[in-house]
C-alpha cells in the first residue's frame, strides 16, 4: 500500500465534477448541512457501527484449519453486482500491491498465509492459508518451514505442490514483476532496494534459486532460509503479492490477465477497464480454507465507476442497486455528511479504519532546529486540515505517527494537539519569539487539489498568527510525490502519508525514519537520521518475538516524535461505504482497507 | 416596423416613450433644428430601450460591487478570509454549518463556506472583484490589441493583412481551456523559485497574459473587416486625394467610424472573459486560496451540493445574472449605436 497514489487521491478528484442533474435531484433536500447536525450525527452513527479498531495477532495450527467461520444468516446462491473505481490492471499476484487489487483478487488467489477475521471484523488472526499452520521459525527466526494442506488443487484439478510455491517467489525476481512488494525478495537476497535483480534473474531462463535459500525437499514442505532474523514473516507472507502461481501454466506476461486460481472463485472472462466476470471455482475445498467462503455463484465487477457514481446509487437503495455493492469506493466526502446524518442512508454504512497516518513532514535537512520544528508542531492547525480531506468521514485526528489498525496501538499526544486542534499560536509564537525566528519564512508544499489547496491557505491563516511566513507552494498532482521525494529539495514541509503493509511498525518505521535510507525516490522524505534510531531499528529488526518487536516500534515511534519530531501526525485515515440494503454479511476489512469480498451474500 | 411621426419632436425626455426608438431621431430632414451628434443620438436611442436601460443598472450595480467590495465588507463587519465557522464552532465533524440553510443567520447573510465557514457574503463580493477585474483589464487589452492589429491589417492590406491573419488563424487553431490548463502552472513554476510562494499580482498577471494571447483573434478580425469595407468609402477616398497621411485618415476617418464595433465587440466580450476567468478558476489554474474568486466559489459549489445545496445559489445566480444583463446590454448597445443592423 505505501503511498496514497490511487486510494485517496481519487477521494480528492471528486471536487472537480460538474454537478448537473443530479442539482435537481438534491434541490428538494433542505439545504445546509442539516439543523442539528451535531446530535443528529451522534444518533446516526450509533445506528450504524462505529469506525472499527481491531486487533491482529498470529495464530495456530487449529485456527488455520477449514472450513471458514459460517456467517450468520448466509444464503447461497445468486451473482453479486459490484462498481469499482477504474480495472486493477494486474491479476499475476506478483503484481499486486494495491488496496483494491488486494481485495478483488484475494477471491481467486492465495497464499501460504492469510487474516482470518472474526465475523465482526474486530479480530484479525494470521493463519496457514495453503500452509496447515502460519509458519514454523528455527534458528533464531531465520528458517521457517511450511507444510501445505493436502489436497489442494488449483482450478484446473492439478494438486498444488511445494514446486509450485517455490516457483511463486522465484519468478518475483523476473524483470517483468515491478508493480508487487519486494519484502521477501530483499529478504532472501539479503540486499536493498532492488539489489536482488542482480542476486537471481529470475526463473524463466532455466536456473533455479538455490536451496540454502528457499526449497522444497518434498511435495508439501517449503523451507526459507533468511541470513537476517524475520520475527513476522507470516504477516509478509499473507500479502496478496506473494500468492501462489501454477508453474506448469505460467505463462508470464500473459499470466498477468489469465491467473489459474486456487481460491473459491475463478475468472470466467475479463474485459480490461470494463468488467470482470467471476464463476465458483469447481475445485476449491471448503474444507481446505480458513478465510473464504462461497455464498454467491459468482461475482460480476463492473469498472470504471466513480465514488460519485457509487455513491449515488447505493443511497438509491431501489431496484437492481439494492443488491450491489461497491469493494472499494468509499462514500464520496462531499456526500458523507448526508449519507451519515440520514439515518435510513446511515443504516447501511460500515466505517473502518485504514492503515494510512497523515503528517506534515519537515525537510530536516533545512529545518534543522528542534525548537522550531516543536513551534511549527503546536501551532499546526491538524483538525483544519482533517476538515479538507472531508473531516469525520475521512479520518481520526492523529496523536503519533501509527494507524489504530496496528498491532499493540496506543493513543499518545506529545504535543498536546488532540486537545487543541486548531492549534496553538500563541504559544508557538512565544517560543519562536525567544528563538528570535519570528517572522521566518517557511515553504509548504501541497498537492494542487481543492482540498489540498484549503488545508494549505488554513496552515498559512494560522501559522501567520504565530509570525511563521508560510509561502505556499502548489505542485500538480502527477508530480507531487516525485518532487518531494527529491534530495536534496528546497521545500521546507510537505504533506504525506504512509500505509503500513502489515500491522507491525516494522513497515512504518524503517521506509520512513532510517537515516542510511535518505535518496531521492525513497521514503525519508524527512531526511531524519538519528543514529540512535537507526540503531534501534536495527535492534528491533534482530528481534524474534513479534509481540515484543510491536512494542519496541511503538517506543521507538514515540521517541522519533518527542525527540527528533521529522514530522507532526495529522489524521488516521478512515473509510465509510455504503452497501446495498439486500446484500449480507458486509464487513469493512481493516487490513484490506476495503470491503471484505469473501464472506458476501445475497439476502 | 412602423415609422410613426414623432409626437413632440422637441421633447427628447420621456415623453415619446410610446413610439417606437428606432428612426425617427435620424429622420432629421424635414423638421428644422439643431442636428444631434450621431452619439447623443444612440444615446437618446438606448435610453428607450427599456431592457438596456435595466441590463445597464444592472451591470452598473455589479461594478459598484465590485469596487466597494472593502466598503461593503467594512460596513458589514466581516471579511472574505476569517474562518468564522472555526474560531466561532459553527461547523459540524464535516465541516458543513451546524444551522439549516447553508449557515444563513442574521450574522451571516448568505450563510457559511465549508469546510472553514468563511462569509460567503463578503467572499462573493471580493469574488466578483477579483473575476470583474481579470475580465476588465483582459477586455481592455483585447480591444487595443485587436484595433492596432485590426486596422493595420485592413488598412495596410498586403503581407501586412497576410501575415496579421495568418498568426491569428494559427493562434485560433490552438485548443484553448487546454493550453491554458497546460501553461499556467509551467509560467508560474518559471518565474519564481520553489522556496517563495508565487504571490497573487504574478497568478492575475500570467492568467491575464495567457488569456490575452489566445483571445484577441475574433474581434481582431471584425474590426479587420470593418476597416477593409470603410478604406474604399468616398470620404476615405476624397481625404486620400487631398493628400492627408496615412495616420491621419486612419486617426481621423476610420477610427472614429469604428466606435460602433469596438464598443459592441467590448461589452459582449467581457462577460465572455469574466466567465473564461471563473471556468479556469473552477479547473483549478486560476487564481488559488485564501484569494477570494468568483469560479473557485463554482468549484466549492460543486463539490459540496451533496450536503449544503445552499452555498450553490449565490455564485450562480450572480454570474448568470451578470452574464445576461451583459448579453442583454450588449444587444441595446449594438441597435443603439448601429439601428439599421438587422436583429
Amino acid at each position: 500500500m505505501t503511498r496514497s497514489l490511487s486510494g485517496r487521491a481519487l477521494r480528492y478528484s471528486a471536487c472537480a465534477i460538474v454537478a448537473s442533474s443530479a442539482l435537481a435531484l438534491s434541490a428538494c433536500s433542505s439545504g445546509g448541512g442539516g439543523a442539528n447536525a451535531g446530535p443528529k450525527n451522534n444518533q446516526a452513527q450509533a445506528q450504524q457501527s462505529e469506525k472499527k479498531y481491531s486487533t491482529t495477532k498470529v495464530g495456530t495450527a487449529a485456527d488455520s484449519n477449514g472450513p471458514a467461520t459460517p456467517v450468520p444468516g448466509a444464503k447461497n446462491g445468486g451473482v453479486l453486482q459490484t462498481y469499482e473505481e477504474s480495472d486493477i490492471g494486474h491479476y499475476d499476484p506478483g503484481q499486486i500491491y494495491t488496496a483494491n487489487a488486494q481485495d478483488i483478487v484475494s477471491l481467486f488467489e492465495r497464499g501460504l498465509t492469510g487474516y482470518k477475521m472474526s465475523n465482526d471484523g474486530t479480530k484479525f488472526t494470521v493463519v496457514g492459508d495453503l500452509a496447515t499452520d502460519p509458519g514454523t521459525a528455527s534458528n533464531g527466526d531465520k528458517t521457517w518451514t511450511f507444510h501445505l494442506k493436502s489436497g489442494l488443487k488449483w482450478q484446473d484439478g492439478t494438486p498444488i505442490t511445494a514446486t509450485d510455491i517455490k516457483w511463486s517467489f522465484e519468478r518475483l525476481f523476473d524483470s517483468g514483476e515491478t508493480n508487487g512488494p519486494t519484502y521477501m525478495q530483499q529478504w532472501l537476497s539479503n540486499t536493498t532496494g532492488a539489489g536482488f535483480r542482480k542476486f537471481y534473474p529470475g526463473p524463466y531462463k532455466g536456473k533455479s534459486l538455490p536451496d540454502s535459500v528457499l526449497s522444497a525437499p518434498d511435495n508439501s514442505t517449503i523451507v526459507f532460509n533468511f541470513k537476517t532474523p524475520h520475527a513476522d514473516l507470516p504477516y509478509t507472507l499473507a500479502m496478496p503479492g506473494y500468492g501462489a502461481v501454477e508453474k506448469a501454466k505460467d505463462t508470464k506476461a500473459k499470466y498477468d490477465q489469465m491467473p489459474v486460481s486456487d481460491g473459491p472463485y475463478q475468472i470466467k472472462s475479463h474485459s480490461l477497464d470494463k468488467e470482470l466476470v467471476l464463476e465458483k471455482n469447481p475445485n476449491w475445498d471448503p474444507k481446505l480454507d480458513p478465510i473464504r467462503h462461497q455464498y454467491l455463484d459468482g461475482y460480476d465487477i463492473h469498472y470504471g465507476h466513480s465514488t460519485q457514481d457509487t455513491t449515488q446509487r447505493l443511497e438509491d437503495q431501489t431496484g437492481a442497486n439494492a443488491k450491489a455493492v461497491s469493494l472499494g469506493n468509499p462514500v464520496d466526502p462531499n456526500s458523507a455528511d448526508k449519507v451519515l446524518t440520514t439515518p435510513s442512508i446511515a443504516k447501511y454504512t460500515v466505517q473502518g479504519y485504514e492503515p494510512f497516518n497523515g503528517t506534515i513532514t519537515y525537510n530536516m535537512t533545512r529545518l534543522k532546529d528542534y525548537q522550531v520544528r516543536k513551534a511549527l508542531s503546536i501551532a499546526m492547525p491538524i483538525k483544519q486540515i482533517l476538515t479538507a480531506a472531508g473531516g469525520a468521514s475521512a479520518g481520526d485526528l492523529a496523536g503519533n505517527y501509527f494507524s489504530p489498525t496496528m498491532a499493540g496501538w496506543k493513543q499518545t499526544d506529545p504535543y498536546g494537539k488532540l486537545k487543541k486542534p486548531n492549534g496553538d499560536p500563541a504559544t508557538a509564537k512565544a517560543m519562536l519569539t525567544k528563538l528570535h525566528k519570528t517572522g521566518m519564512k517557511v515553504t509548504l508544499a501541497y498537492e494542487n487539489t481543492p482540498a489540498m489547496q484549503n488545508a494549505a491557505a488554513a496552515i498559512q491563516t494560522t501559522l501567520k498568527q504565530a509570525g511563521v511566513n508560510v509561502q505556499l507552494k502548489d505542485i500538480p498532482r502527477s508530480t507531487y510525490f516525485t518532487q518531494i521525494d527529491v534530495v536534496p529539495n528546497q521545500y521546507d514541509m510537505y504533506m504525506a502519508d504512509w500505509g503500513a503493509d502489515w500491522p507491525n511498525g516494522d513497515t512504518v518505521i524503517p521506509p520512513l525514519f532510517d537515516g542510511r535510507q535518505i535518496a531521492t525516490g525513497a521514503n525519508n522524505t524527512a531526511h531524519l537520521n538519528d543514529p540512535y534510531v537507526n540503531k534501534q531499528i536495527d535492534k528491533i529488526n534482530a528481534m524474534t518475538d513479534v509481540n515484543q518487536s510491536q512494542t519496541a516500534w511503538q517506543n521507538l515511534g514515540e521517541y522519533i516524535l518527542e525527540k527528533d519530531l521529522p514530522g507532526i501526525p495529522t489524521y488516521n485515515w478512515t473509510q465509510v461505504q455504503l452497501y446495498g440494503k439486500d446484500v449480507g454479511g458486509v464487513v469493512y476489512n481493516n487490513v484490506l482497507a476495503m470491503l471484505d469480498p469473501t464472506r458476501l451474500f445475497l439476502k | 416596423m412602423i415609422n410613426k411621426p414623432p409626437a413632440d419632436p422637441n421633447s427628447d425626455t420621456g415623453t415619446s416613450v410610446g413610439t417606437m426608438p428606432d428612426e425617427e431621431g435620424e429622420a432629421q430632414g424635414p423638421v428644422a433644428r439643431e442636428s444631434l451628434s450621431p452619439g447623443k443620438l444612440a444615446w437618446r436611442r438606448f435610453r428607450r430601450d427599456r431592457t438596456g436601460m435595466l441590463s445597464l443598472y444592472i451591470v452598473l450595480a455589479f461594478f459598484l460591487a465590485a469596487l466597494l467590495a472593502p466598503v461593503v465588507s467594512m460596513l458589514y463587519g466581516k471579511n472574505p478570509y476569517t474562518q468564522y465557522g472555526v474560531n466561532e464552532n459553527l461547523l459540524n465533524s464535516f465541516g458543513y454549518p451546524l444551522k439549516p440553510n447553508g449557515g444563513i443567520s442574521g450574522q451571516f447573510w448568505f450563510g457559511l463556506e465549508p469546510p472553514y465557514g468563511k462569509d460567503v457574503f463578503t467572499e462573493l463580493f471580493y469574488g466578483m472583484r477579483t473575476s470583474i477585474g481579470i475580465g476588465v483589464a483582459l477586455t481592455i487589452l483585447i480591444i487595443i490589441t485587436s484595433v492596432v492589429l485590426g486596422l493595420l491589417a485592413g488598412y495596410l492590406g498586403g503581407w501586412v493583412d497576410y501575415v496579421v491573419m495568418r498568426v491569428a488563424d494559427l493562434l485560433m487553431a490552438f485548443p484553448q481551456q487546454l493550453f491554458f490548463i497546460a501553461f499556467i502552472p509551467v509560467l508560474s513554476a518559471l518565474f519564481f523559485s520553489p522556496r517563495v510562494q508565487t504571490p497573487t499580482w504574478f497568478r492575475v498577471t500570467i492568467l491575464i497574459v495567457v488569456m490575452w494571447f489566445l483571445s484577441w483573434m475574433a474581434v481582431a478580425r471584425i474590426l479587420r473587416s470593418a476597416v477593409l469595407s470603410m478604406r474604399e468609402r468616398e470620404f476615405v477616398e476624397a481625404a486620400k486625394l487631398s493628400g492627408a497621411s496615412t495616420w491621419r485618415i486612419i486617426r481621423k476617418e476610420i477610427l472614429p467610424n469604428m466606435t460602433t464595433p469596438i464598443v459592441v465587440q467590448g461589452t459582449l466580450l467581457l462577460p465572455t472573459m469574466v466567465s473564461a476567468e471563473a471556468g479556469l478558476s473552477f479547473l483549478g489554474v486560476g487564481v488559488q486560496q485564501p484569494t477570494p474568486d468568483w469560479g473557485r466559489m463554482f468549484q466549492t459549489g460543486a463539490a459540496v451540493y451533496q450536503s449544503d445545496i445552499t452555498y450553490m445559489v449565490f455564485p450562480t445566480v450572480t454570474m448568470i445574472v451578470f452574464v445576461i444583463a451583459f448579453n442583454l446590454l450588449g444587444d441595446s448597445v449594438r441597435d443603439a449605436l448601429d439601428p439599421k443592423s438587422a436583429r
